[in-house]
């Protein structure tokens, strides 16, 4: 990818076009000093990093360490706080998410975000998979709705469970496969990047377990950034890992590099579990 | 020992609190039916169908019909009571439900709190205003306004074909079938829209989040998310407004312009409700000595009452239909 990147010239137009992802910016997404406040309580400072295209990074550090309302900056999902203030600029694909010319919804569209706990539409099994295909209209019709929420539940592996009560409540689902449900809606919309909150800590381990292995299989398609307090989940999952602490990115590499051998003194305490 | 005899006291307490309201409501009807009887039984099915209100002569002879004494010419049909209820509340509920949703969602959605607060609680003040003053207000402002300046537009540009050709014609002078549904909406407005806003208050924000995460516009997150998720809630408030306007009486009285015996011409015609036709003619029913009359309006309650309890019964089979996605409250 680095090679193509840097000498694009040489390559035939139709074989870019069989690549788009070979002219596009390596890193998929990128802080540039980011400074993100609550009013006047400063939550981030200075965070500059790329989000390298078709990975998984893993955001970890203690409670308040300000990793969850990065992740949320990255779709403006805090932009609604009224006392929300940031500086610095986020990259998507090289340009800013919050230019003029960038449409929210679209944005939102490529950005897509699995949340803390499962949190399904009041609507059947079947129409939760195709509620944001339906509002971009992306696909239209009974039909091609039916076709695309049988390819997504089948993609994360539910499609057996649910196939017979497409059009019950999902609300009578477990928790594991109500999270699924969240995955298949937020996949069907085709977003580059995912944002994971935590998706797991309200699940069990068996659940837990299906979910971690549904989001290996998804890279390189999709590059996921994934906010854990389960270093154990980090570690399994993740490419890269950031540690933040203290309103700050203190260290930033290979998974690998991060838990064992870390640079910083206290992102060895961190992940030996000497800290909070 | 005393304790047992506290535990006693306790449920023999709540046991009588449970069946007074029960006690009350079968009393009610009972009362109804038997003051009601005379008339029940003079009138036959046909009260439901037959559009007259004739007092009879009071100062002639008394006729008898299976043994009741009524006045010579006495003739009662409640048809027009009925449908000039049923006329009135449901213009009431098509001006008032989008008018309540829309101001619990710019309440609990769009506005900051330091507004929404004190704006909620004016709602909330306009249903403490008693409704004879309502009615004032819409028998000398709002009525006389309306025909003067609202009603002949649209009178005058409806197009003549049917259902919308009950819009055009005369428009009187502000007494009315239209006047009087727009006042009840006016007046269930803050009722729907109070119980609406607390149950929006309550719609937990991770699905709403996760609906803008996906890309959902506001107004998407309303229709799709937010009024779903508390829709049996709501048909439940609207179930209330609609029970409000049915037996509302002193509005009704004094701007349907009180007409008896025929349905309203077209939307605009005078007319008259069950609650409006009892308090209206009461006074009047007294000086009837053989009592005919009276029993005629408690058969119009009796019917009153009936409708009421039909349209709770309706709401409940509607709501055990919609509510088959509802999560429950607090859940996610």
């Amino acid at each position: 990818m680095e090679e193509i990147q840097s000498q694009p010239s040489s390559v035939e137009p139709e074989l870019v076009a069989l690549d788009p992802d070979g002219v596009r910016p390596p890193h998929v997404m990128e802080s540039a000093a980011l400074d993100l406040s609550f009013g006047a309580k400063k939550i981030l400072s200075d965070v500059s990093i790329g989000f390298e295209r078709g990975t998984i990074t893993a955001l970890i550090g203690p409670t308040g360490s300000g990793k969850s309302t990065f992740l949320r900056t990255l779709n403006r999902m805090n932009d609604k706080v009224a006392s929300f203030r940031h500086g610095g600029d986020v990259l998507l694909d090289g340009e800013s998410i919050w230019s003029p010319q960038r449409d929210l919804l679209s944005l939102r569209r490529r950005v897509g975000m699995l949340f803390q706990r499962p949190n399904p539409f009041p609507m059947s099994i079947r129409d939760n998979v195709v509620a944001g295909v339906r509002a971009h209209g992306i696909a239209k019709g009974k039909e091609q709705l039916n076709v695309v929420a049988e390819e997504r539940l089948r993609q994360v592996g539910l499609w057996d469970a649910v196939k017979d009560r497409l059009n019950d409540s999902p609300y009578r689902l477990s928790g594991g496969q109500q999270q699924l449900l969240c995955l298949a809606r937020a996949l069907a919309v085709g977003p580059d990047v995912l944002l994971l909150d935590e998706p797991t800590s309200a699940l069990d381990p068996l659940s837990t377990e299906a979910v971690e292995s549904m989001l290996r299989t998804m890279t390189p398609a999709l590059s996921l950034i994934i906010v854990t307090h389960n270093l154990g989940q980090a570690h399994r999952i993740a490419d890269q890992t950031m540690f933040f602490y203290d309103g700050r990115l203190v260290e930033y590499g290979p998974t690998q590099q991060i838990f064992e051998n870390p640079q910083q003194p206290d992102t060895e305490r961190y992940v030996k579990g000497l800290m909070g | 020992m005393s304790r047992h005899w506290e535990d006693r006291l306790w449920r023999g307490a709540t046991r009588t609190a449970v069946t007074v309201p029960l006690i009350g409501l079968a009393f009610v009807i009972v009362i109804l039916v038997v003051k009601a009887w005379p008339a029940i039984q003079v009138n036959g099915p046909g009260y439901l169908s037959r559009s007259t209100w004739q007092i009879g002569n009071l100062y002639g002879g008394v006729s008898h019909v299976h043994g009741i004494e009524i006045p010579q010419g006495a003739n009662y049909g409640a048809w027009p009571l009925i449908a000039g209820t049923l006329q009135s509340s449901v213009i009431a509920l098509i001006v008032a439900l989008p008018l309540s949703i829309g101001t619990a969602l710019a309440l609990t959605e769009r506005m900051p709190r330091w507004i929404a607060q004190p704006l909620g609680f004016f709602v909330e003040i306009l249903a403490a205003i008693p409704s004879v003053v309502i009615g004032l207000w819409g028998g000398l402002v709002l009525g006389p306004f309306l025909s003067a300046h609202v009603y002949p537009l649209v009178a005058n540009h409806v197009p003549n074909v049917p259902v919308l050709n009950y819009f055009r014609g005369y428009v009187g002078q502000g007494e009315g079938l239209l006047t009087s549904g727009l006042i009840l909406g006016f007046m269930i407005v803050p009722i729907i829209a109070a119980t609406t806003r607390d149950l929006f208050m309550q719609v937990p924000s991770l699905p709403k989040e996760g609906a803008e995460a996906l890309g959902f516009t506001e107004a998407e997150v309303a229709r799709r998310i937010t009024i779903p998720w508390v829709r049996s809630g709501i048909i439940g408030a609207t179930i209330l407004g609609f029970g409000r306007a049915l037996g509302e009486t002193m509005a009704i009285a004094m701007v349907s312009g009180s007409i008896q015996g025929h349905l309203a011409n077209n939307i605009y015609g005078t007319m008259t409700t069950i609650a409006a036709t009892i308090v209206t003619q009461l006074d009047s029913s007294f000086t009837d000595a053989t009592g005919f009359a009276l029993a005629n309006l408690a058969e119009a309650g009796l019917i009153l009452a009936v409708i009421s309890i039909l349209v709770n019964f309706g709401a409940r089979t509607i709501v055990t239909r919609t509510s088959r996605y509802r999560a429950p409250l607090g859940r996610a």
